[in-house]
């Protein structure tokens, strides 16, 4: 695909991810797809609608709100904003229903005209101290 | 410059760094350039007074480069870095420990120089290895 074709692809997956259309990861996800963790898991294209999906309980009212976008014919960087307010309950945290704010950053590859991969990339560090708790000690990312 | 010219100054800033020579890459960024950090914006002579920070508290610090996506004036990239806690950092005494730290980073180059600079690294994984986070559930 072209640059644009591939950048109009990523807006169009996060304006409707904004909307709670999660199904636009079944059309716009390769079935073989690979998400690869900050934290040295990798998730395949259920387990990581799956993840979407946990996240939206944990943190209602998610929002992403793209920064920024790199893209080649076959790769992208995307550098975006999420927010949504505290609904964690995990790890002994009481949620507060404070506004979080946290930037990630990804590494993104295409194949046929879909999303055939992820490496995320996000700011554990600055999510874990507005939570006000720590998350669970991960593997060195690689 | 070239998106191919933008790739070989990141790369060449970085390598600069591993050889210990962190001071010759200041040349490389533009007086007015703008770093964001994950603890704010910060300035040309901000940066180095944190990479001064750093380097006391590891310094022998290698980046192997893992990845390189660049269009137009934008270069992002993933960086390794493998380096040895021998000083103090963020207030954790030297541990002597071996640890990596994942940098994820875009850069914005104008005319040869890095104008602008979004970090996203991974702190988080950095302070576990140095024992700095507390056991989970403990604030």
């Amino acid at each position: 695909m072209s640059v644009e074709e591939n950048k109009t692809l990523i807006y169009k997956i996060y304006d409707e991810y904004n909307k709670g259309n999660y199904d636009i990861y079944d059309e716009c996800f390769a079935n073989d797809f690979l998400s690869y963790r900050w934290d040295g898991n990798v998730l395949d294209k259920k387990a990581y609608k799956q993840m979407l999906l946990g996240f939206k309980e944990m943190f209602p009212g998610i929002q992403r709100t793209i920064q920024d976008i790199i893209v080649t014919e076959d790769r992208a960087a995307l550098y975006f904003t999420w927010t949504g307010k505290d609904n964690y309950t995990s790890r002994g945290h009481t949620p507060t229903g404070k506004l979080l704010k946290v930037n990630e950053l990804y590494f993104i590859r295409f194949k046929n005209g879909k999303v055939s991969e992820y490496r995320q990339y996000g700011d554990a560090y600055g999510m874990a101290v507005q939570l006000g708790v720590y998350v669970e000690a991960n593997k060195v990312n690689k | 410059m070239s998106v191919e010219e933008n790739k070989v100054l990141i790369r060449h800033i970085y390598d600069l760094i591993s050889q210990g020579k962190v001071a010759s890459t200041y040349e490389f960024y533009a007086p007015e350039s703008v770093f964001h950090g994950l603890a704010g914006d910060m300035s040309v002579e901000q940066v180095k007074g944190f990479d001064s920070m750093f380097l006391t508290a590891f310094p022998d610090p290698v980046y192997v480069f893992e990845d390189m996506i660049a269009e137009g004036d934008k270069v992002a990239f993933r960086v390794t870095m493998t380096a040895t806690h021998k000083g103090e950092f963020m207030g954790i005494a030297p541990t002597g420990k071996k640890v990596m730290l994942a940098i994820t980073n875009i850069a914005r180059v104008v005319n040869g120089k890095v104008m602008e600079f979004w970090a996203s690294n991974n702190m988080l994984g950095l302070m576990q290895q140095i024992d700095a986070i507390p056991p989970i559930g403990q604030k």
